[in-house]
């Protein structure tokens, strides 16, 4: 039959065609009866009158019962079908487009968005369809609301086009795989008169997150598979890989040392990075990016104080395609005190104490709040192992004697991890702590041990190059005044080296030695300088060291913070809580809504698990022990989005088997059918436009029989 | 005088129940309205001219003799000039028709011609002219033969008060055998509703005029049957031949109206084409066209 529909359960409603006919009949009244002497002239007229009004009124009738009956029609949406309408020769089919809309999607190429060009070659695909020909979109990402984009089979093409034209890309979702296997849900249920051919076409990056399936897709019998690599070429991707910041005390003031990553794609370009935190604009600096390679630059942003943790972004500014995949959000997790062990003689005098610290700029009484460092106290004769557990930094303070029990303690809280930082000076039994170097390290100081290019055994010689050295050079707390940099410099350029010799000549004259110790951690040693010798500087740089251990010490911890902080878009969160005896509200301050989020909790709570769907920066104020605690973390859009790796050729097969893989239409060898066709049409419209005409028609008659009578009475 | 006026209307004369109240009050209203009318004194045949003496009216002096012989002449009337009129009443049961579907507002056609019946003889009456009334149905059913005193103007006017509409009809038959009535050429007025074959109806009174005699056809149909204001469906039935008819009254009314209409015409030409006058009436109009029409006719055949 060359008439089908689309909505054919719709026809049921033609049964509303009954309720012009039955108004007709209510409205036929009984004749009453009355005398008419000229009825002769009644009856002259009477029978062509009589045939006309009938042909009328039941063209009226008809009229009305027709343009019921096409409203109907056009409702369940017809479509004619037959050789009439087609043209191209080749038989209509049933095509589905997917359209890949995920985040990906948006990365440009000579300003040419993947997305963009997913869009051009679909409508394309949908152009070159046989006559007659229905299509189907389905969309592989949700919309803003998280509503289905999908659409189901018509006709027409070009609402198809305005509908693709319309799409944009999605945070939400992105699966390719599912979305195929949609299509070929849709392509399952075609039947009766639909056309016989069946057709899948997918616009794809061919991103691997997008194709994330270990499944094997079955296509409906007969149904070919084109999938369109939108951008098989070049991969040119610029984008903020990664952003890892953290809290620092050293150099004072204290500051935020921020470290960010940015990627490139197939191209080298320069671009402009942007650093803002705490919501205000703090660095920005233009980064040479290679191809297939990532930058990584740190900044320092001095910070004056801050009471909990900071969050900031760091950006791409010019010109890459997506603002969320260019943006890196990030938490400075709040920093903690750290403890420093100081271990001295027993038996030293406060005074004693008080010169030694003078003059090796410890600077205990102000230590604590300036660097965030907090110092304790212990003698070589009482400090226990329990104490040097809870110590992040431990200072062997020119202790003369130290027990061979403690040594072996020192060196394993030296493994461990923690900073250890050893003066030698003046009161140094300078064998002994030879021996503890050489037992715990393997180097011997003032003995055999071999220099070379600023290796002292496996020492490594802190250079004035040296960015804690810098740093603490510049530092408004030190006390290293720019002549006598000069001086160590020169020290140091006139002997090239620290020659094994020469270390005990001098007394430790300010060398700083550091050993790598396991993943990163290292102990470093500095020996007091000699006044007499040396026109070095006369206080040691203890606070520089001390932050430089607890940095190592505060490594592990911190980098845990840094994890559980910076989550992907979708990602669930488990917050904890105090375990509540009462009802208590959590409330979470996110990036988009200006009303935070309030998440009741109900007694017994002792965590709940929060999604984030939008990528930015999120605080949460949490029922603790001791009222609220403010919790900070930073969403953004996975690593695995906004670098893509692309899926291979046959992991593509083995998902859709036997799909085609072409990177435009050209190339594409379909197995359509020719011959003799049937084309089909939509009658949609016309349908409607043919109601309208009955019912003007219908009016214009109801109309014609009431001027006709009011016409001839005026005349009269 | 004036408040006569309006019994001329037909809605107000009906409620005067005394036909001789009806004609008089007719007439007198008639001429109430008519104080310049040009139509005095012109009812009777001139018959030669006499001097004038004094305590002759003025207006009586012939002003054309005196204009050719310098003398004053008076006209002078014949005494035997006195016309006879043949009034002619339709008493058929259609002159009855009264719409029940309709609010009744009018006389009945029987009601109208009647009253304008009386009003015509008393006018004539007033003119010294003899009036003679004859109805009929199927045939000539009473004939009151033509006399110009005041007291047969009773014999007249009792006969219109007691003639009651009959059951059939035949106004072409009833027409020719009141022509074999009239023994002296006069004036004919016929009241009917003409619901008769307009052929016969045509030689009917064309017999009249070959008689000799002046014809003025009052052509009275019922205010519904000139404007057919019926709606809806109906059934009509014929109240002289009992037919029956089922109708859509909005449907048929613009062919109804132009059939009547045709009619109309039709006897309006057949009329004039046999030197007769036709006056159309419904019942809706004043009574003064129709007095009009008769003087009018009276000027123009006797002056």
């Amino acid at each position: 039959m060359p008439l089908t529909f689309l909505n054919p359960a719709l026809l049921f409603a033609a049964a509303a065609a009954v309720i012009p006919l039955i108004i007709h009949l209510l409205h036929r009244r009984k004749a009453r009866e009355d005398y008419l002497p000229t009825m002769r002239f009644l009856r002259a007229g009477f029978a062509a009158n009589r045939r006309r009004m009938r042909i009328r009124n039941f063209l009226v009738l008809f009229l009305r019962v027709l343009a019921v009956l096409l409203l109907v029609v056009a409702l369940a949406r017809p479509a004619y079908m037959g050789s009439f309408f087609s043209r191209k020769g080749t038989a209509p089919v049933n095509a589905v487009m997917v359209i890949d809309n995920s985040v990906s999607m948006a990365y440009e190429r000579d300003g040419t968005k993947r997305f963009s060009r997913a869009k051009d070659l679909i409508k394309k695909a949908v152009n070159d369809l046989p006559t007659g020909s229905r299509v189907g979109l389905v969309v592989t990402g949700l919309g803003a609301r998280g509503e289905s984009l999908d659409r189901d089979f018509t006709f027409k093409s070009d609402a198809v086009g305005t509908t693709i034209d319309a799409l944009d890309i999605s945070a939400f979702g992105g699966d390719c795989v599912s979305a195929l296997s949609r299509a070929y849900a849709m392509l399952d249920q075609v039947r009766g008169d639909a056309p016989p051919g069946r057709e899948v076409y997918v616009a794809s990056d061919l991103a691997a997150h997008a194709w994330a399936a270990s499944e094997t897709l079955k296509a409906p019998r007969d149904a070919e598979t084109v999938i369109l690599d939108v951008d098989s070429d070049t991969n040119e991707n610029f984008h903020i890989d990664s952003a890892t910041a953290e809290w620092r005390t050293f150099p004072a003031p204290p500051h935020v040392t921020l470290t960010a990553a940015a990627a490139a794609g197939d191209l080298t370009a320069e671009r402009l990075v942007e650093v803002s935190l705490a919501g205000a604009k703090r660095a920005e600096r233009i980064i040479h990016i290679a191809a297939d390679s990532r930058a990584i630059e740190a900044f320092d942003l001095p910070i004056l104080a801050a009471n909990g943790p900071l969050q900031g972004r760091v950006a791409l500014t010019n010109d890459d395609p997506i603002r969320a995949d260019n943006t890196r959000y990030f938490t400075v997790p709040a920093s903690r005190s750290l403890l420093c062990l100081v271990i001295r003689d027993p038996g030293r005098s406060p005074a004693a104490d008080a010169a030694f610290f003078a003059g090796n700029a410890l600077e205990p009484k102000g230590l604590e709040g300036t660097t965030g460092i907090s110092v304790r106290y212990e003698d070589t004769g009482t400090v226990s192992k329990a104490s040097l557990d809870a110590a992040d930094v431990a200072l062997l303070a020119d202790a003369a004697k130290v027990p061979e029990g403690l040594w072996r303690d020192l060196r394993e809280f030296a493994a461990s991890g923690k900073g250890l930082v050893i003066f030698a000076g003046q009161n140094a039994d300078a064998d002994s702590y030879a021996a503890f170097l050489k037992d715990a390290f393997g180097v011997a100081l003032g003995g055999s041990a071999q220099a070379n290019s600023g290796q002292f055994g496996g020492l490594e010689i802190l250079s004035l190059d040296h960015p804690m050295l810098s740093a603490f050079a510049g530092g408004k707390n030190g006390n290293l005044s720019a002549t006598r940099v000069f001086k160590w410099r020169k020290l140091v350029a006139a002997e090239g080296t620290v020659p094994a010799g020469r270390l005990a000549q001098i007394g430790g004259d300010a060398a700083m030695l550091a050993v790598p110790m396991g993943a990163g951690r290292c102990v470093l040693a500095a020996f007091a300088p000699v006044p007499a010798e040396t026109d070095l500087p006369l206080r040691s740089p203890f606070v520089p060291l001390a932050n430089e251990m607890a940095k190592y010490a505060a490594g592990v911890r911190s980098e845990s913070i840094q994890q559980a902080s910076s989550l992907d878009v979708g990602s669930a969160i488990t917050l904890g809580v105090a375990r509540l005896t009462e009802a208590a509200e959590a409330e979470i301050i996110t990036p988009l809504e200006k009303k935070p989020v309030k998440v009741a909790l109900a007694p017994g709570t002792s965590a709940f698990v929060y999604r984030a769907f939008f990528p930015g920066n999120y605080v949460a104020h949490l029922p603790g022990k001791d009222g609220v605690e403010e919790y900070a973390f930073s969403v953004n859009i996975a690593a695995s989005e906004s670098s893509p790796d692309r899926i291979s050729a046959d992991a593509l097969q083995r998902i859709a088997p036997g799909a085609i893989l072409a990177k435009d239409l050209s190339s594409k060898p379909l197995k359509r059918v020719w011959g003799k066709t049937r084309g089909a049409r939509e009658l949609f419209d016309l349908a409607l436009i043919a109601a309208l005409v009955v019912l003007v028609l219908e009016e214009y008659a109801a109309n014609r029989i009431h001027q006709d009578v009011a016409k001839i009475e005026t005349n009269l | 005088m004036a408040s006569f006026g309006k019994y001329l209307m037909p809605e107000v004369l009906q409620k005067v129940a005394r036909l001789d109240l009806k004609a008089r009050f007719l007439v007198e209203g008639f001429f109430a309205g008519m104080h310049e009318s040009p139509y005095k004194g012109f009812s009777v045949e001139f018959s030669d001219h006499r001097k004038y003496t004094p305590g002759d009216e003025l207006r009586q002096i012939d002003w054309k003799v005196y204009g050719r012989t310098d003398r004053y002449f008076v006209k002078r009337f014949q005494a035997e000039t006195n016309m006879e009129c043949h009034i002619i009443l339709d008493r058929s049961a259609s002159m009855d028709y009264e719409p029940r579907t309709v609010r009744r507002k009018f006389m009945t056609k029987f009601e109208y011609a009647t009253a304008l019946a009386a009003a015509l003889g008393y006018l004539m009456i007033l003119q010294q002219d003899a009036v003679g009334l004859i109805t009929f149905d199927s045939q000539v059913r009473d004939y009151v033969k033509p006399g110009s005193k005041r007291s047969h103007l009773g014999d007249v006017l009792a006969l219109l008060s007691n003639t009651t509409p009959a059951k059939k009809t035949d106004i072409a038959g009833s027409l020719h055998e009141a022509a074999g009535l009239f023994k002296k050429r006069g004036l004919v007025i016929i009241l009917s509703d003409l619901l008769e074959d307009p052929d016969k109806l045509e030689r009917s009174l064309a017999h009249f005029r070959y008689r000799g005699h002046d014809v003025i056809v009052f052509h009275v149909l019922d205010a519904a049957e000139a404007n057919f204001p019926f709606e809806g469906p109906m059934t009509f039935f014929d109240p002289e031949t009992s037919g029956r008819l089922t109708v859509d009254a909005d449907a048929v009314r613009a062919d109804y109206l132009a059939a009547i209409s045709g009619f109309v015409e039709d006897l309006r030409r057949r009329c004039l084409s046999r030197g007769v006058d036709y006056v159309q009436l419904d019942t809706s109009v004043a009574f003064d066209t129709a007095l009009t029409s008769f003087l009018v006719n009276r000027k123009k055949n006797f002056l």
